[in-house]
């Protein structure tokens, strides 16, 4: 897919594990996984809101766009 | 699934119709086809859709006697798919969810072959009213019973009911599949 999840260097620059960023957020750390591994196809827009006000990032921080 | 309807006395009631029904029905087709195959004069009676007929004469010729056996075996061999195919439905229902690719495949094969079933009931059901309008015709009463050709038989409306059945499953199916990778 052309959207690239940049979940894990957010969370690299926050110094923020899974784990913390699990508690937070309010969402499974399989999930979390998921999400930062690529392996969905959709976020609601309720766990986009939660990420970012857990890691102070804007929406724009978590998603690159790459042409193929 | 809910824990509650497959702990239920009904699906596990379900399941063993169905577990014990598709081993009859294939017991039942094995008899019935060696039957007609090595006895054919037990074919004088016959029971067909909970009618009997006593006394009938023999096919009029070979070729009709085999086209009854094959479209006679096929209905009962379309029967048994569709009922393997529900049983496996229902056993499916214990692993989780029933929207599964797997499923809607199920469904639309029990449609198809409800979809047969009905073309070759209406073959054997022809057959059979042409050897009995045949015996009564020597008895000088061949206009009492007669057949058509019906483009539509019976089970067609159902087999397209359970085909439309398997297109909603398939877009279910799919929205359970966008649902799970969305977090």
């Amino acid at each position: 897919m052309p959207i690239i999840i940049r979940l894990d260097r957010v969370m690299a620059d926050r110094k923020m594990s899974l784990n913390e960023l699990s508690e937070r957020v309010g969402i499974t750390i399989a999930n979390l996984s998921n999400l930062k591994n690529e392996k969905i196809s959709a976020v609601k827009l309720s766990t986009m809101e939660a990420i970012c006000k857990a890691l102070n990032c804007q929406p724009g921080d978590l998603f690159e766009y790459r042409e193929e | 699934m809910t824990n509650s309807f497959i702990d239920s006395k009904f699906y596990k009631i379900l399941r063993a119709v169905l577990n014990i029904g598709l081993w009859l029905a294939v017991g039942a087709s094995l008899i019935c086809f060696f039957l007609l195959l090595f006895k054919p004069e037990m074919a004088s009676e016959m029971v067909f859709d909970g009618i009997s007929f006593n006394g009938i004469d023999d096919f009029e010729s070979m070729f009709s006697k085999i086209v009854f056996l094959i479209s006679n075996d096929l209905m009962m061999l379309s029967g048994i798919l569709g009922l393997w195919m529900l049983r496996n439905v229902v056993n499916s229902l214990k692993s989780g969810s029933p929207f599964s690719r797997d499923n809607v495949k199920r469904i639309r094969i029990l449609g198809w072959s409800l979809f047969a079933m009905a073309y070759f009931k209406q073959t054997a059901c022809l057959i059979t009213v042409d050897r009995i309008s045949q015996t009564l015709s020597e008895k000088g009463m061949d206009s009492l019973i007669q057949a058509q050709f019906q483009l539509l038989p019976d089970g067609v409306v159902l087999a397209f009911c359970v085909l439309l059945l398997a297109e909603i499953f398939r877009y279910g199916c799919m929205l359970q599949t966008e649902h799970d990778s969305t977090v």
